[in-house]
């Protein structure tokens, strides 16, 4: 009876997989690390804003903790819009895997 | 014996090809499992359109919120509307938690800014316009998960 290489078959899925992972990941970091800088220098330029409001009393620092903690709250919206960015492109990577697999098997 | 020796190999055969069949079929299943989560035109849109509306009726609350209160409460109806739908989608959890923050009456984004609005009656232009670039970027991140869902169908989902 024809049996399945399997030691063949995990090298060749390992290698497909590792450089789809690594090309995936190396585009997202680039990526992530862009965002991030982006977002702390906005930041830094919104609280820079907010402390010039309320030195000419155009904001009362009532209003002004509710922009920090509204910025906090979109920090967190933020957040969760990378951490979802992230689940969708492992997503795809798992989706890929299977596909390599499932093509290797149709082959032999 | 030449002939039985034939019929034994194509039984093998057949098995082997039955026991491949049966590694895709469970990989297609397991595969159906990791598809990402599928992109929604209605909540995009929704969404799109929802962010337009809240900005253009905060820009109204340095008026009194009784002149408003009408507009607030349709807005609060359409986002709620908008937000139970979120909870009807497929793995879509997180965006989910993106819009219990932005509604959040208790919070510093929408929800508040709406309470807040009511409460104070008047809120100050400065504020209305920082509150309004906040929220804004918030409504832009809901908006930038949904368009990185999927957009192609994925077989057997």
């Amino acid at each position: 009876m024809a049996t399945i290489d399997m030691a063949r078959l995990s090298q060749t899925v390992i290698n497909e997989v590792a450089s789809l992972f690594k090309t995936e990941m190396q585009k997202y970091a680039k990526e992530l690390e862009a965002d991030t800088r982006e977002f702390i220098q906005s930041s830094a330029q919104d609280l820079q804003r907010w402390t010039d409001l309320l030195e000419k009393g155009e904001i009362t620092q009532k209003d002004f903790e509710g922009l920090v903690k509204g910025r906090v709250d979109l920090m967190k919206v933020t957040a969760l819009t990378k951490k979802g960015i992230a689940k969708i492109k492992l997503d795809k990577i798992k989706n890929e895997i299977f596909l390599i697999i499932i093509n290797l098997l149709i082959k032999l | 014996m030449k002939k039985h020796e034939c019929l034994k190999s194509d039984i093998s055969r057949n098995t082997y090809v039955v026991l491949r069949n049966m590694y895709v079929l469970i990989l297609c299943l397991a595969l159906a499992g990791c598809a990402p989560v599928a992109f929604d035109s209605h909540s995009f849109t929704q969404t799109k359109a929802l962010k337009a509306d809240a900005l253009k009726l905060m820009d109204q609350a340095t008026d009194s919120f009784s002149l408003h209160a009408a507009e607030v409460a349709r807005l609060n109806d359409q986002l709620e509307s908008l937000h139970n739908y979120e909870k009807t989608r497929c793995k879509n959890k997180i965006t989910v938690q993106q819009w219990d923050i932005l509604l959040d009456p208790d919070g510093n984004l929408l929800g508040g800014f709406l309470v807040e609005w009511k409460d104070s009656i008047i809120l100050k232009k400065a504020v209305v316009t920082e509150k309004g670039k906040l929220i804004g970027g918030a409504f832009d991140q809901i908006i930038e998960l949904e368009s990185h869902k999927r957009k192609s169908p994925v077989i057997f989902e």
